[in-house]
């Protein structure tokens, strides 16, 4: 359904931050891109929703292509109307609104919908946010903004899902319920979903297939349950070493395992 | 802080040296040079523009640190030029020496403008724009209706230790001296420590409060130091024209100098001194060429030369505004920068 | 006691223009969070260029109404193209210098075009008056700021609240990036509002000219619509219907009364006055929505 396709993209016209990047969503999956601070994960979400134009930058090289048609070259409300929304890092509320006006604003772009039915669907999948319907948005918790975030985009009916970092900033409890929902959405309404997460261990719980990055490129992918068994995701990504064992100094120096793919 | 790599300091006295590069200071130097040639360089009909700007540039510098250092957007400020201009002429006239007068109109603007940046305390943004602004009115108003701002008061010429201003070019001297002395000031104020907690409050006043800043003082600080900048101003303008009215600080002198931090660069002294040069050269082409454009667009009549300079001045800080907001220092430091990576691109 | 009643009833009606002005300020500000400066010029620009057909060209009335509504539109419309589109994100400062050297060049526009006397174009409304209560006489111009007021604010109340097109203003002026991502046009939005505030503008440039006269004083109406819109609070529509008569009333008070002790010039400070101490009681306005930060 997505396709990247050796994507490069800079910032500023100097800064190289995604280094010939290829991965793909096939329909009806969740599929996560994991990775360190810095690594281009944000990125390549902005550039699949045409937002990094905003942020002065560019995919200098490459392609990425939705459904066939290629996108990297489109303003961001074509990209939305085509079907991609992009719930951006940072749960961007409209602090000012309600939650039901962010909800409503989400279905903004389509003009005939009937917004009270889909309503009820989000709330049904979100019950949390029935409560405080009528809140001012920017002073929910967390993790309701998530929820709110994540429900303005679903209004739109999206056909992908670009999640980023869903999990800053959340407690653990939340945000299992969190990714539970998402699982949940993913089955039923068969939407596709794109996760980039620094959170290793709940990324690779929810989803079908795993991408690492590291500095800009591609490292590994798997199914995830594989990825959870590679003995190098354990130790740099799950904190997972060998049970029992403790750390000398000079472990901290040399690597039991040295990343070989670099 | 623009600086080469390559300029690496090893320690703290290092870096708050007052001239870092071997390039500032050779800029300096000259600068101090031209300056004060100047009037030996150039025909005398030009002494009146530099005077001007001379004296804009103490102002804008005043600006400069409460808007562009502390991110408090400020547009009165010829209000309280005005303030220190009337003090000063007031002082003056009863014999005050004249050292003593400049600090002391310096002061009074500095106090009232410490008074009407009370609110800033509470408000932000455009918000305290608008109260700037309504400080301006009343200013203005107090000024006109209780003392006597509406006819002014006559100067009479400055003397100090019997050394007496009676001429253009003493006077410029004058002046050159006392906006060196503020240059020199400023750039006191942004490498100490009450330069960096400006800096801080703008760009984040909250957060500053949560690391020890204190945002009531340091916002206090700064409307009082920029408007003693500017009260030294008035009172240097109402010396030279002789003359101190409301007249002179209008409302739109105040826009012209929030154009000039921005066409010049907000956050800098050399931002400041480009904005200056740059905007009132502005006005005075417009002001040589609207004689020539009487002539040939007859039918627009006489108002056409108050009118020119000022849409030359509008449109050229549109311009500037769309196409290059950070101001002519970016540019010149794209220059600087390209010049030294000859043959590579910057 | 006469006084005082005829104090409160003119100001009340004069209270009225600043409502009409400080709706357009405001809605640029609901869509797309800029402040626009020039509001006041381009309400006097209007009025110039109304002069320039009904008088200078001797077009009929309504036809002159029309071409200076279209013209209004217009400027909106370039303005927000040619210049606000660089501005998405910058910060206040600029957008404020930028709308304040539109005004200076607008300034400027105007002296050249039109030099420094006091025009007037020919009247709207008949000469007459209408007597209310047997106490008060308004004229005609005045009814119909009063009228125009209420009804533009109905439907700007109607379209905030009730309409699509409204969530998308607020929300875009809320976050301009994230409106984006959810597929909102904002460069529509801009545009939209754009136009609908010179035509709000421009509407308020007409009536003007009959109340009084075309000069520029009529610019210093839109400071005070803007103290009017800030005392209000920005985000709040009803709100200019309640401050703008009121800041009429206490400028003729305060004129009426003070006048004599200080000297004259209180009508035009005392909005001024009013708006520091609303702002250092209530930052944001009296009706307006609390600025929500996170650190």
């Amino acid at each position: 359904m997505l396709k990247l396709i050796n994507v490069e993209a800079k910032y500023h016209e100097v800064i190289l931050v995604l280094r010939g990047v290829s991965f793909e969503v096939p329909k009806g999956h969740m599929v996560s891109i994991l990775g360190a601070n810095g690594a281009g994960k944000t990125t390549i979400l902005r550039a699949i929703s045409g937002t990094l134009l905003r942020e002065d930058g560019k995919v200098t090289d490459g392609s990425i292509e939705f459904d066939g048609r290629r996108i990297d070259r489109l303003e961001p409300f074509s990209i939305a109307e085509g079907g991609i929304l992009h719930v951006m890092e940072g749960r961007r509320i409209f602090s000012h609104l309600s939650v039901e006006e962010n909800l409503l604003t989400g279905a903004i772009m389509h003009r005939n919908v009937r917004s009270k039915k889909f309503l009820e669907e989000i709330y049904a999948y979100f019950p949390l946010l029935r409560s405080v319907q009528k809140r001012v948005a920017g002073y929910l918790s967390g993790g309701e903004q998530q929820m709110v975030v994540i429900g303005r985009a679903l209004m739109s009916r999206p056909r992908l899902l670009l999640l980023d970092e869903p999990s800053l900033g959340l407690a653990p409890l939340i945000l299992k319920e969190i990714f539970e929902i998402l699982k949940n959405i993913n089955r039923r309404e068969g939407i596709s979903m794109l996760v980039v997460e620094q959170n290793a261990k709940i990324a690779l719980d929810s989803t079908h297939y795993g991408y690492v990055l590291e500095n800009g490129r591609i490292v590994l992918d798997a199914p995830s349950n594989k990825l959870k068994e590679n003995e190098d995701i354990k130790e740099f990504y799950l904190g997972l070493s060998e049970l029992g064992t403790r750390k000398s100094y000079r472990d901290f120096k040399h690597y039991s395992r040295r990343k070989r793919w670099l | 802080m623009w600086r080469p790599s390559g300029l690496f300091h090893v320690n703290y006295k290092q870096e708050i040296t007052f001239l870092q590069t071997p390039f500032q200071k050779v800029m300096w130097t000259l600068g101090l040079l031209v300056a004060f040639c100047l009037p030996y360089i150039i025909p005398l009909g030009f002494l009146d523009f530099f005077i001007r700007s001379w004296i804009t540039i103490t102002a804008v510098l005043g600006l400069t640190i409460l808007t562009g250092l502390c991110g408090q957007v400020s547009l009165g400020h010829t209000a309280f030029m005005a303030v220190g201009a009337f003090v000063g002429a007031v002082l003056l006239n009863k014999g005050v020496p004249l050292i003593p007068v400049i600090i002391l109109a310096g002061l009074s603007g500095g106090v009232v403008g410490l008074i009407f940046g009370l609110p800033a305390l509470r408000i932000k943004g455009f918000y305290l724009a608008f109260a700037t602004l309504a400080a301006f009115y009343i200013i203005q108003f107090a000024l006109v209706h209780y003392f006597g701002g509406d006819k002014g008061y006559e100067v009479s010429s400055p003397s100090l230790l019997g050394f007496s201003f009676n001429s253009d070019i003493r006077i410029y001297y004058l002046i050159v001296a006392t906006c060196f002395l503020m240059t020199y000031f400023t750039k006191n104020i942004t490498r100490c420590k009450w330069g960096r907690a400006f800096i801080a409050i703008r760009d984040h006043d909250i957060a500053a409060n949560t690391l020890g800043v204190n945002v009531y003082f340091y916002k206090l600080m700064a409307f009082f130091i920029g408007c003693f900048y500017a009260g030294v101003a008035g009172v240097l303008l109402s010396i030279y024209m002789g003359w101190a009215s409301v007249d002179h600080y209008n409302l739109s002198k105040c826009i012209w100098f929030l154009g000039m931090i921005v066409v010049g660069g907000m956050h800098s002294i050399t931002g400041a001194y480009m904005g200056v040069f740059f905007i009132l050269g502005i006005e005075e082409i417009g002001m040589i060429l609207a004689p020539k454009m009487a002539e040939l667009f007859p039918q627009l009549g006489g108002t056409i030369i108050g009118a020119i300079p000022v849409i030359f001045v509008g449109v050229v800080l549109i311009l500037f505004i769309l196409f290059e907001p950070r101001g002519l220092v970016h540019r010149w430091e794209i220059i600087k920068t390209s010049v030294r990576l000859f043959p590579f691109s910057h | 006691m006469e006084k005082l009643i005829s104090y409160i009833i003119v100001g009340l009606a004069n209270g009225c223009i600043y409502s009409l002005v400080a709706i357009g300020f405001v809605i640029i500000f609901k869509s797309s969070g800029i402040i626009n400066f020039s509001h006041g010029a381009i309400v006097l620009l209007s009025a110039y260029i109304y002069y320039l057909f009904s008088f200078q060209f001797g077009l009929p009335l309504g036809v002159a109404i029309l071409f200076t509504l279209a013209f209004g539109a217009l400027l909106g419309f370039s303005i927000e193209r040619v210049l606000l589109d660089r501005l998405i994100g910058q910060s206040v400062l600029m957008i404020i210098t930028l709308t304040l050297a539109i005004t200076e060049l607008f300034r400027g526009v105007m002296h050249l075009g039109w030099g420094n006397d006091i025009l007037s174009a020919p009247p709207l409304f008949p000469k007459g008056n209408i007597h209310l209560l047997k106490i008060v006489t308004l004229d005609y111009s005045r009814v119909a700021f009063l009228i125009l007021t209420f009804l533009l604010i109905v439907v700007f109340a109607i379209l905030y609240n009730k309409t699509t097109i409204g969530l998308a203003m607020k929300a875009t002026s809320d976050d301009t990036v994230a409106a984006e991502s959810v597929g909102i046009k904002i460069r529509k939005v801009f545009a939209a509002t754009w136009v609908i505030s010179c035509l709000t503008a421009a509407i308020g440039g007409i009536l003007v000219t009959n109340v009084m006269g075309i000069h520029f004083q009529v610019a210093e109406i839109g400071f005070k619509a803007m103290v009017v819109a800030l005392v209000g609070g920005m985000e709040s529509l009803p709100g200019m219907i309640v401050i703008g008569p009121l800041m009429g009333i206490i400028e003729f008070l305060a004129s009426g009364y003070l006048d004599e002790h200080v000297g004259g010039g209180m009508r035009d400070l005392a909005p001024f006055i009013i708006l520091l101490f609303v702002l250092m009681v209530k930052p944001y306005g009296i009706f307006g929505w609390k600025r929500i930060e996170r650190v």
